[in-house]
């Protein structure tokens, strides 16, 4: 019994090294970048999926000469999907490891407790999971799709393809909110009203009364912006009610290829909105696709964020390269208008809004979790965000 | 409100009730009997939930997963009780509380070694529906609760009717007592943690296909067991009945009316009128010697 239990706190104790990067034997100061994943707590995991992108897209860079003539070194922080440790790890990361930029967040809460931080510090920050960018801040850069960029093709597409009146039942926080305002533009000018609107507190397990009066209020669409495994849950209860036999169930972000592993029979079929599949057929995808399979073995497809956070690691260094320097200020500016390629197409930094113009696809969601390209939308920009 | 909406609201109320019962009956149990809150039921159930996942993962059915879950959350009960937990019980201080709660941090970092993070899915093994009194409704969420009232008849059987019944409410009612008159206090104590970890994984195996299943699944369900305990009261089976049915009650009833956020706060601030009011909860007393457990 003692060997078990001196084993199991063995196990306990090891566990945040393995989370930690290691030192890489490399002559010379490396290029310091930080990347802020959760990697506990309730969408830990994201926080492995950030780190393997960014360790793919290190790896490629430091075996090609690294950025400057420096070897790459990757800084990680736990940001808990929370505030405060967030900004606690972006004051370590940009503080005491002094890296050039920071990657990564993914809730919202995160993102804008790393905000402040990496303002007042001077240094950009790239951000890599959709949400609701609000632009002009000289250091801050979005990768991630705001809601407008997702919705204003799928919107129409909804209206014409699935129905007119949509039931809006959403996490109750901020992005969910915005996205259904954004949803509510897209399909009035059509015809299509939203059926009704709720928001539901994050942690809620039990959706029963809730599906009870949407199905009461017979609408052609039931559209979930549940978040996290509440989304999960809502999904496979709003099936167990039968709701899709008698509407059209569909959700976003909750169908997309991060989730498809929780929700596979419910997505299967289904169409959904995004920037990213990893059936998209180009060079640079395919390639990162097949290293990115062999080395982590995902359970699923690989999904958005690894791409996004593949392509940020890449954003740092052209801009790097551009400005021929580390100096937070000159990787901002370095950064405006710069167009990289990524595995789902160019992207573009904005040169005003920092927002990434980046193409949008509609994807049909095939067994096996196939996410095909349905229609191509093209780059879509964010004529909300104006910065002058 | 027509007739088979309320019909269904009324089901759904129901369906929750016998959910947070379940959920929480193991955790009541253990710490009605034993004085120890179990931080671990979560992770318990969450066990249970992953055990089911394994099974129909290998190509198992879901009611193999189902019977097995039980078995399994059970054997780790009774590892956590024979490794630690039973060197802790004479001190009366924060020792159990401390060591569950090393165990749940324990239990969802190997599951999540043991599976990735990534959220599982467990197919829903009765998709269909079923009329009842004029509404249809979902036929796995009525097995679910008709196994939920089976389980919960059986426990209120078990405590009420059996030998192993009379010698566990003579250990809560006066552990020492008991102990001169020759019960084997220790066993008891084991039998009944062992029994606590089954129906936590027996709550796991059940709702895992109306849930996402993720190591962090038995925190987020945990909350509202201990509300259900809490405002039930403490040390008795029917407290852990009738905390699990005015919480499940009051939560559907409020948000078949109200915006669910609104409905959880009203829930929230019941259960800290409850506690204010009532300190050892609706069903609670003074002490278990004045009256029967049940």
């Amino acid at each position: 019994m003692r060997v078990l239990r001196s084993l199991g706190i063995l196990l306990v104790a090891l566990l945040p090294s393995v989370l930690a990067v290691g030192p890489r034997a490399w002559a010379g100061e490396p290029f310091k970048l930080g990347l802020l994943a959760p990697m506990s707590g309730v969408s830990s995991h994201y926080g492995p999926i950030l780190k393997n992108s960014a360790d793919l897209a290190i790896e490629e860079i430091n075996a090609a000469g690294g950025i400057l003539g420096r070897p790459v070194r990757l800084y990680v922080e736990d940001d808990k999907f929370s505030a405060a440790p967030a900004a606690e790890g972006a004051k370590n990361l940009l503080g005491k490891e002094e890296v050039a930029a920071l990657i990564g967040t993914i809730s919202s809460a995160s993102t804008q407790a790393v905000i402040p931080v990496a303002t007042r510090a001077k240094r950009p920050f790239m951000y890599v999971i959709q949400g609701e960018y609000k632009g002009c801040n000289p250091y801050i850069f979005a990768l991630g799709p705001t809601p407008y960029q997702q919705v204003k093709f799928w919107g129409p597409w909804m209206v014409k393809n699935l129905g007119k009146s949509i039931y809006m039942i959403g996490s109750d926080y901020v992005f969910p909110r915005e996205l259904n305002a954004e949803i509510k533009k897209t399909i009035e000018p059509l015809g299509g009203k939203a059926a009704g609107e709720e928001y539901i507190a994050l942690g809620t397990k039990d959706f029963s009364t809730i599906l009870t009066r949407v199905e009461a209020a017979r609408p052609e669409v039931l559209l979930s912006s549940m978040v996290g495994s509440d989304a999960i849950s809502f999904l496979k209860q709003a099936h167990e009610f039968g709701l899709h036999k008698k509407m059209k169930v569909t959700a976003l972000p909750s169908l997309n290829s991060a989730y498809y592993p929780a929700v596979k029979e419910i997505a299967d079929g289904k169409y959904t909105v995004g920037v990213y599949s990893d059936e998209l057929d180009n060079p640079l995808n395919r390639r990162f696709v097949q290293k990115y399979k062999e080395r982590f073995k995902p359970a699923g497809p690989v999904v958005e964020v690894a791409s996004v956070t593949y392509t940020a690691v890449y954003m740092v260094k052209a801009a790097a390269e551009k400005a021929k320097s580390l100096d937070g200020d000159k990787l901002a500016q370095a950064l405006k208008g710069l167009t990289v390629d990524s595995p789902a197409g160019k992207m573009t930094i904005d040169p005003k809004t920092h927002l990434a113009t980046q193409y949008v696809y509609l994807f049909h969601i095939e067994p096996g979790g196939r996410y095909r390209i349905a229609e191509n939308f093209g780059p879509v920009e964010d004529p909300n965000i104006k910065c002058s | 409100m027509e007739y088979e909406v309320f019909i269904k609201q009324i089901l759904n109320g129901f369906s929750l009730v016998l959910f947070i019962t379940l959920f929480s009956l193991g955790l009541s149990i253990i710490f009605g009997m034993m004085d120890v809150i179990n931080i671990a039921h979560g992770e318990l159930f969450m066990m249970g939930a992953y055990t089911v996942y394994a099974v129909t993962a290998a190509g198992g059915s879901f009611w193999l997963g189902l019977a097995l879950a039980p078995l399994a959350v059970a054997l780790v009960g009774l590892g956590m009780e024979r490794t630690i937990l039973r060197h802790l019980y004479h001190r009366r201080d924060l020792s159990t509380l401390l060591a569950t709660w090393g165990f749940s941090v324990f239990f969802r970092e190997a599951i999540q070694v043991l599976f990735t993070r990534e959220p599982k899915s467990v197919a829903n093994p009765l998709a269909g529906s079923v009329v009842v009194l004029g509404a249809t409704y979902s036929a796995y969420r009525l097995f679910v609760m008709a196994t939920a009232v089976l389980v919960i008849a059986a426990v209120l059987v078990l405590f009420l009717k059996t030998n192993f019944g009379v010698l566990a409410r003579a250990t809560i009612q006066n552990g020492e007592m008991a102990a001169v008159l020759g019960i084997n206090v220790p066993r008891m104590y084991q039998w009944t943690f062992v029994l606590g970890s089954a129906l936590a994984g027996l709550a796991g195996a059940l709702l895992a296909p109306l849930n996402a299943v993720i190591p962090a699944m038995g925190v987020e369900f945990v909350g509202r067991a201990f509300f259900a305990v809490v405002v039930g009261g403490l040390g008795t089976i029917t407290g852990a009945l009738g905390g699990g049915l005015i919480i499940g009650e009051a939560e559907s009833l409020f948000s078949i009316f109200l915006l669910p956020t609104v409905a959880q706060i009203l829930v929230f601030v019941m259960v800290i009128v409850v506690i204010l009011v009532r300190p050892r909860g609706v069903f609670g007393r003074r002490s278990a010697l004045e009256h029967q457990v049940m």
